[in-house]
């Protein structure tokens, strides 16, 4: 019996798990008939079956829980937060006993009687609270009156004794059942009772079924069947037929419509009638009743076959319409899936793996041979094993609302517990990723939203005081970011108490005061990473035990995850996580330090830098620690081999020869550092393959693997490295700071400026930032296409402007150009000599007249013209901009203008043109960083925000302004891409008081001053 | 403990003739490239491929507390398995298969080097020579705990 328990463990714990969330809707809305139908037809077949199996503890209390669900279903009982309580630890103590039943093969000992009283003084009419009043003993219910019924049975079929062990662990009738139960009773002789009555019915339909699937000769009759439809009619006409009460259940043709339609022949009916056989058998019905029920099975596949028969003589000429009915006919999902046993795919996993990696071999033989006639078959290997390989990725994906099946319980739990009221919302449940990714994350998904819910989200009457809705909000939202799956975890709460995470810091000696005092509230907020750091003041049953976001975040970095929070006192706070979607598969970085290889999983690389004395870039060193500087950044560097303990022996002249170093910029969370290593070979997809255990405790590696050449390489761990790092930073968020401050700086207007000369006119400048690359252009390769210079650039045509009408590019040599981008389009800007880069602030005093000139603004002491990016652009792509600036220019000076994009391009386009135009600009690049400098108390005459955004969107944005807080009167113009009259109309909606389109300067300076002349005029 | 016999492979380590039971024995290599793992206890060699399974490779002359061999002459190593993991124990060179009885058995004697004792679970006494049983568990034991100090 021990395969008949195993199906019954993992149905019932799959039905257990859906009542479980059903529950839940169902107290939401208690009116919901299907549902509540749902979940009383689930209890109700785990009832059965415990019954059947001989499960009695399990039945009992299933059985009374069914009972107040049936007074529900009928009416007689409302459907209460407590009643739902109850029947919720109902299920509980199912889970209980089935889990001690998983370990045990047998049912553990227990007393139930507690529970199962309470439910019973539910079921007949009284409220939870009395149960501990008047604990009146109706047990009696749950007795099994059947065993007395079935005396009732007269020995005409078979003997009482047979009977009685039959029925030995039927289940009890219940209240609902009642009806059913005496007209059976009035027909006591009937074969159904004896079998067992509905219950054991549906076990043996069950049991058929699974048997007629899993025997090859006969299982294609189950062919696009549903058969869980299937099972329910077969189940229905065997009570009625067995029942002889014959004509009141579906019909034959109808039950065994399968059969019918998949034109049975004896052969298989034979083979069918064994499977019945042995079904019987195996449910220990005796052999009497066994052979009664077989010869009713006889006559009725008499029946069928005869029906099958005649169908095949009228079949030639119906032979479309039937072969159409069968594909319309039930079309199953459940059909189509099989349940398979996780180890099967794990080594079907792990024999992929061997073999991408046996194919990397090959690969690699193929490659150092040349015209090998092995090379096309190996190709088409190679190719095979690629789609098997994502092939059976495929059959490890799982939706992540998997792991988030028991969070509407939790949260609900949650509400009563702490007399909160929350929403939870989950969106993207579908998104899919790998198994194994999916169980490491289930737990700290969990913890995260018990933590948003319990800490998070203040009680109602606290909220109400702060202005929000009484109503708390918990979000979850899962999606697919570039080879990552995102999750964020987002509620309205109360965000993290900066003042309070300061305390504790203090108090725990995480850091000093003046330490805190240098820290962004951000940096202090993650504290909350730190061991032992609970911000709850009050320990409670679900969480604030200490171990909380540590252990979160270790486990996210254990499957190379980040984890990282934003959160605003007051207002919320977010979490969001950023995972692989596999863990065994991985493109990695190969790249060589002294003599070995090393992998750098492709996750933690954000780009390959070569630094040598002679290059534009160049490493050097604060009192010997090295740093590089890229962009307009210093990255603090590591190198390679010291953080291997490999560099011991070298001199100082080593290191002077050395000529170039390769450096791997990579992120940890938000930090990001360089790794310098001596040579970087290709990236290849490699297994990764745990360390032996010896080997366990080095964290630099998060594995070893096995390269196409068969040699042996380890797998570095940015993350270990950090940390490894971080011991003498103290902290690897602390290393954030560096990041943070740059942004504040960011908004000090200084600007990488890039200064250059073109024709006989002054000297020129634009935003360093604007600008996509330099290049100097061969003259010979200028061609012209539509009477204009262009030039074939990566693949592409990229239009050729010159800064005026009057410049002319050079005849021969090379031209410095430009290379500008905006999405997928390219353009160049001709130039004679780039002058320099430097950072200045960029504040333009005379505004220009001339097209494609900003204004001029005085840099480094010198007077130079800013360009207009967005013009050259126009000019190579769109229609000509006939428009300058100037009819705005002067008006409303000192208006201060809040921009909000997360478009650097953009932003950095139209701040010099609106600057020019007099205004004051602000600009940010996300919605949330704009609704940073609300809480700060910032005040602006205009915010002109983007639309399409990521986190946060123009029009979330705009609703958040309108909401509340200072900016609710201010003028909102949405400045988008998008133009259709829905999106206006939306923008109207969410309070958006214009609505503007990306490059049109017009009618931004136009919409600008209406919006700026309105709010005077209502002042 | 009922055979009288028992099967030993036998291995040279400088010198020292010693003896691991043949049936712990899964295989025995000829020279391997070894990867060199950073860091690492200094017992451990390092890893390498054998037929697609990643094998640690253990340095037997360290562990024991041996002077490293000079250069020259052929590496062998015997593969074996602990706890479910493939380690591959580097020696001088590697012996016949020997059986012996439990007459010729010895325990380790008292003054025997603390390193040694160990690792080894007695000694036979041969013609000429003795062979040192090593108990692959005690030996790759130690890794473990030297990790876990580190």
């Amino acid at each position: 019996m021990d395969d008949l328990l195993n199906e019954f463990l993992t149905e019932t714990a799959e039905s257990i798990d859906e009542v479980d969330a059903e529950m839940v809707v169902l107290e939401q809305d208690p009116t919901n008939k299907p549902i509540l139908d749902n979940i009383f037809r689930l209890v109700h077949t785990i009832k059965g079956t415990c019954g059947f199996l001989g499960l009695p503890r399990l039945e009992s209390v299933a059985h009374a829980g069914e009972n107040v669900l049936g007074k529900y279903r009928d009416g007689e009982l409302v459907v209460t937060s407590d009643s739902v309580t109850l029947i919720l630890s109902a299920l509980d103590r199912i889970k209980e006993i089935l889990a001690g039943l998983e370990a045990t093969q047998e049912e553990p000992q227990g007393d139930d009687s507690e529970i199962i009283q309470k439910l019973n003084v539910v079921a007949s009419g009284g409220s939870v609270e009395a149960v501990v009043a008047a604990p009146e003993p109706e047990t009696d219910v749950i007795e099994m009156p059947e065993i007395t019924q079935s005396k009732n049975i007269l020995p005409g079929q078979v003997s009482l004794e047979e009977l009685e062990a039959a029925f030995a662990a039927a289940p009890g009738p219940d209240d609902e059942d009642d009806d059913d139960a005496t007209a059976v009773q009035d027909e006591g002789d009937s074969l159904f009772k004896c079998i067992g009555g509905a219950d054991a019915v549906k076990v043996i339909t069950h049991l058929f079924h699974n048997r007629i699937l899993g025997d090859a000769s006969v299982k294609n009759l189950m062919d696009g069947v549903n058969t869980r439809d299937s099972k329910a009619k077969m189940g229905d006409f065997f009570t009625s037929y067995l029942g002889d009460n014959k004509n009141s259940g579906p019909s034959i043709e109808a039950a065994f419509a399968p059969f019918i339609s998949h034109n049975i022949t004896v052969e298989q009916n034979k083979t069918v009638r064994k499977l019945l056989e042995s079904v019987l058998e195996e449910v220990d019905l005796s052999p009497l009743l066994a052979d009664a029920v077989l010869a009713e099975y006889d006559d009725i596949s008499d029946q069928f076959l005869e029906e099958v028969s005649k169908k095949a003589q009228s079949k030639k000429v119906e032979k479309d319409k039937v072969a159409a009915n069968a594909k319309s006919g039930e079309p199953s999902i459940a059909n189509q899936s099989i349940r398979v046993n996780v180890q099967v795919l794990e080594d079907l996993m792990t024999m992929v793996s061997e073999l991408v990696l046996t194919r990397n071999q090959l690969m690699q033989l193929l490659r150092n041979s040349d015209d090998s006639e092995f090379s096309i078959p190996l190709q088409r290997l190679s190719q095979c094993t690629t789609e098997l390989q994502e092939g059976v990725m495929k059959t490890r994906m799982q939706p992540v609302g998997n792991a988030w099946a028991k969070l509407p319980r939790i949260i609900r739990d949650l509400q009563l517990e702490l007399g909160k009221k929350i929403d939870l919302q989950m969106l993207g449940a579908d998104t899919e990723l790998d198994r194994q990714v999916l169980e490491m994350i289930k737990d700290p998904l969990t913890h995260m939203v018990r933590n948003s819910a319990d800490h998070g989200i203040e009680m109602p009457d606290a909220r109400l005081a702060a202005g929000k809705k009484e109503t708390g909000t918990v979000r979850l939202n899962a999606f697919h970011e570039g080879g990552h799956i995102i999750i964020e975890i987002t509620d309205d709460g109360a965000g993290l108490p900066v003042e309070k995470l300061k305390a504790k810091a203090l108090k725990n000696d995480l850091a000093t005061q003046e330490e805190l005092d240098a820290m962004s509230d951000n940096q202090i907020q993650r504290f909350i990473f730190h061991a032992g750091f609970s911000t709850a003041e009050k320990v409670t049953a679900v969480s604030g035990r200490g171990v909380g976001m540590d252990v979160v975040r270790s486990n996210i970095e254990k499957i190379g995850g980040t984890v990282d929070l934003k959160s605003i006192e007051g207002k919320g706070t977010s979490f969001s996580i950023k995972i692989p979607l596999t863990l065994a598969i991985v493109s990695a970085l190969i790249v060589k330090c002294g003599d070995d290889r090393f992998a750098i999983p492709q996750i933690s690389v954000l780009e390959l830098v070569r630094a040598s004395k002679d290059s534009e870039h160049s490493i050097e060193h604060i009192n010997d620690t090295p740093v590089l500087r890229l962009r307009d950044r210093l990255l603090p560097l590591v190198r390679l081999d010291e953080i291997l303990g490999m560099a011991g022996d070298k001199s100082e002249e080593d290191e002077e020869a050395r000529k170039e170093d390769y450096i791997v910029i990579s992120q940890v969370g938000t930090f990001t550092f360089g790794i310098v290593v001596d040579q970087v070979f290709d990236t290849e997809e490699i297994v990764v393959k745990p360390v032996a255990p010896i080997l366990k405790d080095l964290h630099t590696f998060s594995g070893n693997t096995i390269l196409g050449d068969g040699k042996v390489i380890m797998i570095l761990d940015p993350n270990g490295i950090v940390n490894q790092i971080s011991d003498k930073v103290t902290d690897s968020s602390g290393l954030g700071m560096e990041e943070d401050v740059k942004q504040t700086a960011a908004r000090n207007d200084n600007e990488a400026i890039l200064l250059f000369r073109a024709g006989k006119d002054s000297r020129r400048a634009v935003p360093l930032s604007l600008v996509a690359r330099l290049e100097e252009i061969e003259v010979s390769t200028i061609e012209e296409a539509d009477g204009q210079p262009v030039v074939q650039y990566r693949g592409q045509l990229m239009p050729l402007l010159t800064v005026s009408a009057s410049y002319e590019l050079k005849q021969e040599g090379r031209q410095p150009v430009l290379v500008f981008t905006d999405g997928d389009k390219t353009m160049g800007v001709a130039v004679d000599e780039i002058i320099d880069i430097m950072e200045d602030k960029i504040d333009i005093e005379l505004s220009s007249t001339i097209a494609g000139q900003v204004g001029t603004a005085v840099i480094d002491g010198e007077a130079t013209e800013i360009i207009d990016v967005a013009y050259y652009i126009e000019k190579a792509f769109g229609s000509l901009g006939s428009s300058s600036t100037s009819g705005h220019t002067g008006l409303h000076s000192q208006s201060n203008i809040l921009l909000v994009d997360d478009s650097k391009f953009f932003l950095n386009m139209i701040k010099p043109l609106l600057s020019a135009a007099g205004y004051k600009i602000t600009a940010v690049d996300s919605g949330a960083a704009a609704l940073e400098l609300r809480e700060q108390g910032e005040d602006f005459d205009i915010i002109i925000s983007d639309i399409e955004m990521p986190d946060m969107d123009g029009f979330t944005f705009a609703e958040q302004v309108r909401e509340n807080g200072i900016w609710q009167r201010t003028p909102l113009i949405a400045l988008s891409s998008h133009q259709t009259p829905k999106d206006f109309a939306r923008g109207r909606e969410v309070g958006f008081d214009d609505y503007v389109v990306k490059l049109d300067r017009d009618n931004l300076m136009g919409a600008i001053t209406e919006q700026i002349g309105k709010k005077k005029n209502a002042a | 403990m009922e055979n009288d016999n028992k099967d030993y492979v036998t291995i040279r380590l400088a010198g020292q003739l010693c003896g691991i039971p043949v049936l712990e024995v899964h295989d025995v290599l000829s020279e391997q490239t070894i990867t060199s793992v950073p860091l690492a206890p200094p017992a451990v060699a390092g890893v390498l491929n054998l037929r697609g399974r990643i094998v640690t490779a253990i340095n037997l002359r360290k562990r024991l507390g041996l002077k490293d061999k000079e250069s020259g002459g052929e590496n062998m190593s015997i593969v074996v398995e602990y706890e479910g993991e493939p380690y591959s124990l580097l020696i001088d060179g590697v012996g016949d298969v020997l059986s012996f009885s439990e007459d010729s058995f010895e325990r380790n004697p008292v003054t025997l080097d603390p390193c040694w004792q160990d690792v080894s679970s007695g000694i036979f006494r041969m013609e000429g020579e003795l062979m040192v049983i090593l108990d692959v568990e005690k030996l790759l034991n130690f890794g473990k705990t030297q990790a876990e100090a580190a």
